[in-house]
């Protein structure tokens, strides 16, 4: 099916349960608020047409700088082995105790890349068995990719500020 | 009155300056001559051997962590043969090891592991930074990589390159036999082992 | 409860619980699992990984598109070409732009070259693992003809950063294609080398066959890719 025939048939038959849909470069992307999330994938992934049985991702976004609500958004991006065809589900989250409900009873695959959103951006993800850090050391303070997140502590020294550059080497802390 | 007060005190400094530098020389001398001739000379020409001998079969712990990792794994093999500068067996356990090539990026995660590896290791142990990571945090300058693996073991010989080609590596282990060989026998090396 | 939390409940249990720590010859990287053996049979294996965590996509977002093509090649090491031609093909389908047919056949070329090169890591390793070691040495060698043409092209052996946002970094030259060429007419005898040490052979056969099964449901499910799916 084409992008266009998928969210054609997705507005008919989850019409109300859709905020939004788009057809950015071919793709087929539907917009979802976080309550509906777990019908609307049970629906994606058994209806006979669509079949989406297969979990290619699940990333989460940031959107401070633009301004935007909801601040947060966790995209999921599904395929169908059988029909060969894709869509991505967009979920907006809200910024004050961020948090969707977990699809990792339909796709497996879906258990770390949940406990990632997690770590790296504080989306608690509800039903998911283990919500604890994945890729951070487990006493790990804040989320790193949250935009308002230092990217760096230090600066380098290099020869366009090697005014500085001595004080830099000397605050290295010392070996050992 | 003040200028004689000056004077007094520079000519103090100076006898204290001569009473230290005498001091070192004469502790330096009696360490020299400390024992007899005999005692001294056997025990820099056995320092050299014992130099020659842990230069020539440096056991490198495998730490490969990233890219780097395969570049070290291109060096032991047939083309940039290490185990014909000693490197012969890479061992996996740190106990039975005494160099420890840190290739790759070391996260804040690894620190501690890396620590404690390097703690494993029997003295007298030397470690090569190889690659830009490992020196310096090499690109990534972000919260989670070490900027520089020497805040966390004390490094000897730092190969840079991103990732060092096997030869550049080799260079590197050649530099740190070089090293082994200038420092054998003095105190540096009694320091290493002590 | 995880797994180290039941085991230290139940003390008289069978099973032995082994920590393959994130430094073993065997896991190339840095990985770490806690396994709980019953002789030699792993019963149950929680792994925990981020020791390799590099922050490569917060670093990423405050730099250009060019810049970040050099921090591609080093997500996954042993492919270089194909994390560049991933990125450039996002960033290319966002801007609408259309490549050549001379950029997207050598695209072609140096991505199926890094694929290679990669198995024959893979391979190497594996064996070497297994207690093959002469399979590694000869996996290097083939190796390290694919890394001469990359530094022929590109200058650098790994991390090539060859595939650029609407091409390629450089036109291929005649000696290039003659070096591929020649590797081409070369490559097949060595794979049949590697079949004649490896295939029929009892050992390699008895230490993989049956390890670690699943079905092609639970490989959907699971959300793998690559050989496993």
């Amino acid at each position: 099916m084409t992008s266009e025939e998928i969210v054609e048939k997705v507005k008919e038959d989850l019409a109300d349960l859709i905020q939004n849909t788009d057809l950015p470069q071919g793709d087929a992307v539907i917009f979802v608020a976080p309550d509906s999330l777990e019908s609307v994938a049970k629906f994606l992934k058994n209806d006979a047409d669509l079949k989406f049985d297969y979990l290619s991702d699940v990333r989460g976004v940031d959107y401070l700088l633009e301004e935007r609500e909801p601040r947060f958004e966790a995209v999921y991006q599904l395929y169908s082995i059988d029909n060969q065809h894709s869509i991505r589900l967009r979920v907006g989250i809200e910024e004050d105790n961020p948090s969707v409900p977990t699809v990792s009873n339909l796709w497996k695959g879906a258990l770390y890349p949940e406990q990632e959103l997690f770590d790296m951006f504080g989306i608690n993800v509800e039903g998911h068995p283990t919500m604890e850090r994945l890729i951070m050391p487990k006493d790990w303070e804040g989320f790193p990719l949250r935009k308002d997140y230092p990217l760096t502590t230090e600066t380098v020294a290099f020869s366009h500020n090697r005014d500085f550059k001595s004080e830099l080497v000397k605050s290295k802390p010392p070996t050992r | 009155m003040g200028l004689i007060d000056q004077a007094v005190d520079a000519l103090e400094n100076e006898v204290n300056n001569l009473k230290l530098n005498v001091q070192d020389t004469v502790k330096a001398m009696d360490y020299e001559y400390s024992g007899s001739l005999y005692d001294t000379v056997l025990t820099t020409k056995l320092g050299k051997v014992v130099g020659w001998a842990q230069k020539n079969a440096l056991w490198p712990a495998t730490f490969g962590l990233a890219c780097c990792a395969i570049e070290m794994m291109a060096m032991a093999n047939s083309r940039w043969d290490a185990a014909r500068f000693g490197a012969e067996v890479f061992r996996a356990s740190p106990r039975q090891a005494d160099l420890m090539i840190v290739s790759g990026r070391v996260s804040q995660k690894m620190a501690p592991i890396l620590k404690q590896i390097f703690d494993q290791m029997p003295e007298p142990k030397w470690v090569i930074s190889m690659g830009a990571c490992a020196s310096c945090g090499g690109i990534f300058n972000n919260y989670s990589i070490v900027q520089g693996v020497d805040r966390v073991v004390p490094v000897d010989v730092y190969v840079p390159g991103c990732p060092p080609g096997p030869e550049a590596l080799l260079y590197g282990v050649i530099k740190l036999q070089e090293k082994i060989m200038m420092e054998a026998g003095t105190d540096k090396a009694r320091k290493r082992v002590a | 409860m995880s797994v180290t939390e039941q085991g230290l409940l139940e003390r008289d249990k069978d099973t032995m619980t082994l920590n393959m720590g994130p430094q073993h010859p065997s896991t190339h990287g840095v990985f770490r699992v806690i396994l709980e053996m019953d002789g030699e049979v792993v019963k149950t294996a929680e792994p925990e990984i981020g020791y390799l965590h590099t922050g490569i996509e917060k670093t990423s977002e405050n730099k250009r598109y060019v810049h970040v093509i050099p921090m591609t090649d080093r997500l996954d090491y042993l492919n270089p070409p194909g994390n560049n031609l991933a990125f450039c093909l996002s960033t290319e389908k966002l801007l609408g732009v259309e490549i050549p047919d001379r950029a997207n056949s050598l695209r072609v070329i140096m991505c199926e070259l890094a694929r290679i090169a990669s198995h024959l890591v893979w391979l190497g390793t594996h064996a070497l693992d297994i207690g093959a070691m002469t399979v590694f040495l000869y996996c290097w060698r083939e190796r390290e003809m694919i890394l001469d043409l990359n530094e022929e092209i590109s200058g650098v052996r790994m991390m090539t950063s060859y595939i650029r946002v609407g091409g390629v970094a450089k036109d291929a030259t005649r000696s290039w294609l003659d070096g591929i060429l020649d590797f081409i007419q070369y490559f097949p005898a060595k794979v049949d080398e590697y079949e004649r040490l490896l295939t029929n052979n009892p050992i390699w056969l008895d230490r993989t066959e049956g390890i670690g099964t699943f079905t092609r449901e639970e490989a959907i499910n699971w959300s793998l890719s690559g050989p496993a799916l």
